[in-house]
């Protein structure tokens, strides 16, 4: 009876042996790519540029004791041109002693001369190749995106880790291969990719997140400044939380709210061809500071101030708008709200939305409330003398 | 049920050992003991008694053997065996010099072995026959001898005044010699009289046993600090001071033909399924065998699925679990020379329960019960996913977590998967020598191990940090399992899921997990699934299966086997009225 057991046991055993592992990969083997820049070269072709990260091991017995380096996280950036990306990997992977390995890439950044040429080829690639991971961050850099990868930042471990914090802390746009690829996918055909400007400052150079590029049909068609940019995440509800600051009343000193809770909506409507959007706000903050002499232990200097910051909010939201508007490129999402609402309607548009979206009017709708303004009512040993 | 009266075991008394020297005795007949299992029969009959050979060495020549052989060239295996039956299956004999001369030659070369001739006053010559040592001598010298001696039988030769005389209470009558050496053997004392045809057999076993202890495997910080001993009848005691009962009931087993392994199934009538005891007894009469030294020996013979690397019987050193496990409805098998009980039928998750589970706050108990399980995973999976998701998916860890690994890997000679099982290996190693060694030297072991297994190993280049973390973390995780043999088994299947891991990464690790899950399910102890109440699933059962809940609110008894089923355990009626009012 235990014969046929034997029997299975061996061909089982050798069916181990005798296929080996396949795609054993060692990490001793790998070139770990942390972040990786896309540049058009003069002549028209792609240049790739990757941050590869260098495991020295830790020193032995002597400097473990003590804190270790700076040196222990080096990376290197290495590039190769080639007709597309796939060309170009191959050409870097032959001078590379071990394989390219995209699963850890977290940053690619485009050159702006790429992007206004069109990031469709990269886009593809970094879809269709199974390691690249859907969730890494894209960026577009002013100039060329190998300057921002061989920046070596003191903070965190290398520039892509660097990069992706900042993204992942929200005062700018933190956009994912994924997201860009959804928004392009969308009615609009639009997509907007933070931008990295790099500060240059006593000699050294940091790249920051400043402003943004939008895009229209995967070309780059115009950017954002870092105001813009934030009127724009107030559209798009991306805010998570907001500092505004502005004069308590006209002509008063500043005050500023911390908004920790702010949420926006943005609700189409068509009267008689009019195609309209009315975008509600809902925010609730902090008093942060006021240096007017505002008491705001009083109701009704709390209202003021409220109205102050609305007007303020609404004035930068209106200054995104417009500039939208001017650009024609409707990357503000209002065409996906007029799909969704009135899809009818929508298909009978859709071709003539380049004429429509300019003329989209945008009524707001800001509530903002100040949840605590302190116990401190008008700071009277700040106050100048003689003033109330 | 191999009852010493089993034509079986009509066999010599003599538990003795072979050693080298029977090898020339049984070389003559190699054609017949290679024919059968008489082989094994023959070596201890060879030479008679263990304690008579290590006693003297220069005896153990084919010339020291019984006289009416001596001189003869080496008795054939069936000589010997027909000799000793013969004389077992004698009746006791009306001549006492008969009775004697038949014993004598039964226990000859036993240097152990007392036969005190007397006269009882006024009445007949009488023989007692003991093994020294075995037996209390206090009790022989003050309830049997002084009394037949001093007080005597006023002139009756009859059995009844004999027997009124002598004040020992565990008395009974052997009919022949088979009964007689038995009894001898396991430490009673043989009165023998002339002219009676029935030897008189006194309990006056001498208890040598080990102080009752707590068993140094499964410790508990609050609860009973019993455990077993080598003593069935203490272990025996041990659980009826706990069930004041005549429904706890012990049925006797003696197994082994050379041993004759008293062992006793125990069961609490009316909750166990009687089936389930008629197939343990079924089992264990089916055992034919020269000794049996351990219950695990026993656990072997009677488990479902011999080739399984899972424990299919609970063992414990617990008469606490053993109690809890009786209550149940469950049956328990206990064995002279064994500290350690079976307990039948034993699922898996019975297993993962320690007896602390049961003295501690049910919340605690719960929460530790699931900090078990996480960790018997971690035990079972953790080596092998660090293997395969190094060797296979580097894409699945974050990205510091890798380039921290990347950096403490960098120099290291071997692929993740030598180095795991290098490690692994080591490790179970160090666990082994640890127990093995002497106590004195154990501290030199861990001194070396952790060295072995740390930081030297990591400075030397040869591991990388986080290998020794899994492996620390899998060493630790394994050891919160709480029963041994299950722990051993769970420790043992990670190799094998560790090679898969390492040759088909994730998917080898699935495809493992998908083969051990489907062997459990196979499994079955006495006739209850292994992996139940989860799979079947038993809602009622799952109370202290995932969780530990209160006492009060396990109603119900656990349901194993058939149609015999005495569900409710307590009167919760009651309870509520007393408690509200």
């Amino acid at each position: 009876m235990r014969h046929p057991y034997r029997k299975l046991s061996i061909l089982l055993c050798s069916m181990v042996l005798l296929t080996g592992c396949w795609d054993r990969m060692e990490i001793n083997d790998l070139a770990i790519i942390t972040a990786a820049g896309i540049d058009l070269t003069d002549n028209d072709r792609i240049k790739l540029s990757v941050q590869l990260f260098v495991p020295s091991p830790p020193n032995s017995e002597q400097s473990s004791s003590g804190p270790s380096s700076g040196s222990n996280n080096k990376t290197v950036v290495r590039d190769a041109i080639g007709i597309d990306m796939a060309d170009a990997t191959a050409r870097l992977q032959e001078r590379l002693s071990r394989k390219v390995f995209w699963g850890q890439a977290d940053v690619f950044v485009f050159g702006e001369k790429l992007a206004r040429k069109g990031i469709k080829e990269p886009l593809d690639f970094l879809t269709r190749h199974p390691h690249p991971r859907e969730r890494a961050n894209l960026f577009v850099s002013e100039g060329e995106a190998e300057n921002v990868l061989k920046w070596n930042t003191p903070i965190e471990r290398n520039s892509a880790e660097s990069l992706r914090e900042m993204a992942v802390l929200r005062t700018g746009l933190n956009i994912s291969i994924l997201q860009a690829i959804e928004e392009l996918s969308e009615e609009a055909h639009t997509a907007v990719l933070p931008i990295v400007r790099i500060l240059h400052k006593e000699g050294e150079a940091s790249p920051f997140i400043s402003g943004s590029a939008t895009f229209r049909d995967l070309r780059m068609a115009d950017k954002l400044n870092t105001t813009e940019t934030r009127g724009l995440l107030w559209l798009r509800n991306e805010i998570k939380s907001a500092t505004i600051t502005s004069p308590a009343y006209p002509g008063a000193e500043p005050a500023s709210v911390y908004l920790f809770h702010a949420s926006s909506k943005l609700v189409p409507s068509i009267h008689n061809d009019e195609w309209r959007i009315r975008v509600i706000i809902d925010a609730t903050g902090n008093l942060n500071e006021n240096a007017s002499d505002l008491d705001t232990t009083k109701e009704a200097n709390v209202l003021k101030l409220q109205q102050a910051f609305k007007q303020t909010l609404q004035k930068r939201i209106e200054e995104t708008v417009k500039k939208a508007q001017q650009s024609g490129v409707d990357y503000l999402g209002f065409a996906e709200q007029f799909y969704r609402h009135y899809p009818k309607q929508w298909r009978k548009d859709k071709s003539n939305w380049d004429v429509l979206f300019p003329k989209v009017v945008v009524n707001y709708d800001i509530r903002l409330v100040i949840a605590r303004n302190g116990l401190t009512g008008n700071n009277k040993t700040l106050q100048q003398d003689g003033t109330p | 049920m191999t009852h010493p009266k089993d034509e079986r075991s009509m066999q010599p008394d003599t538990g003795a050992a072979p050693s080298s020297d029977a090898v020339p005795d049984n070389g003559n007949q190699s054609a017949n003991s290679s024919s059968s299992d008489n082989h094994n029969q023959a070596q201890p009959t060879a030479q008679q008694q263990s304690s008579q050979g290590q006693s003297s060495d220069s005896n153990l020549t084919p010339a020291a053997f019984k006289p009416g052989i001596q001189m003869e060239p080496t008795p054939s295996v069936q000589e010997v065996l027909d000799h000793q039956r013969q004389l077992l299956g004698k009746p006791v004999a009306n001549k006492l010099q008969d009775n004697i001369d038949t014993l004598r030659e039964l226990y000859n070369d036993c240097s152990d072995i007392i036969i005190h001739e007397f006269d009882i006053l006024n009445g007949p010559a009488a023989a007692l026959a003991y093994i020294d040592g075995l037996s209390d001598m206090r009790l022989i010298d003050t309830h049997i001898l002084a009394p037949l001696q001093q007080i005597g039988t006023a002139g009756s030769r009859d059995k009844d005044p004999i027997v009124k005389c002598v004040t020992i209470s565990a008395m009974l009558e052997a009919a022949d010699f088979q009964i007689v050496s038995d009894k001898i053997s396991y430490g009673h004392a043989v009165l023998l009289i002339d002219g009676i045809t029935s030897a008189l057999v006194y309990d006056v076993i001498n208890p040598i046993i080990r102080s009752i202890e707590e068993p140094e495997a499964e410790t508990v910080v609050r609860g009973p600090r019993e455990g077993f001993v080598e003593s069935i009848r203490t272990n025996s005691t041990l659980l009826r001071r706990r069930l004041h009962t005549p429904a706890l009931k012990m049925k006797p087993v003696f197994i082994g033909r050379y041993t004759k392994t008293a062992a006793v199934i125990t069961f609490i009538e009316g909750i166990a399924d009687p089936n389930l005891v008629k197939e343990m007894e079924g089992r264990l009469s089916a055992i034919d065998v020269d000794g049996m030294t351990d219950t695990s020996l026993i656990e072997e013979w009677i488990e479902d699925n011999p080739f399984s690397p899972f424990p299919q019987l609970m063992s414990t050193e617990r008469p606490d679990v053993v109690t809890a496990h009786l209550l149940e409805g469950k049956i328990a098998l206990i064995a002279d020379g064994s500290p350690v009980a079976l307990i039948a039928p034993a699922s898996l998750m019975s297993m993962m329960q320690s007896p602390e589970d049961f003295y501690q706050r049910s919340l605690v108990a719960t929460a530790i019960r699931w900090l078990r399980m996480l960790f018997s995973l971690i035990t079972i999976f953790g080596p092998s996913f660090y293997v395969a998701v190094l060797s296979y998916h580097q894409e699945m860890l974050p990205t510091s977590l890798l380039l921290t690994i990347a950096v403490s890997r960098e120099q290291i000679p071997f692929p993740a998967l030598v180095e795991a099982l290098l490690m692994e290996i080591t490790f179970e190693a160090l666990r082994e020598a640890g127990i093995r060694l002497p106590r004195q030297v154990g501290s030199a072991v861990s001194i070396v191990g952790a060295l072995v297994i740390g930081q030297a190993a990591i400075s030397a280049g040869i591991v990388s940090s986080p290998m020794v973390m899994v492996v620390a973390i899998t060493a630790v995780s394994s050891f919160l399992i709480p029963n041994y043999s299950l722990g051993i088994a769970i420790r043992f299947i990670r190799f094998p899921i560790m090679l898969c891991a390492g040759a088909l990464g994730l998917y080898g690790i699935v495809l493992a997990a998908l083969v051990i899950l489907i062997h459990l399910m196979t499994l079955r102890s006495f006739g209850v699934p292994y992996l139940s109440p989860l799979s079947p699933m038993q809602t009622s059962q799952l109370k202290d299966t995932l969780i530990r809940t209160s006492s009060p609110n396990a109603i119900t008894r656990p349901h194993l086997t058939g149609s015999f089923f005495n569900r409710v355990r307590m009167r919760t009626a009651l309870y509520k009225a007393r408690r509200n009012s």
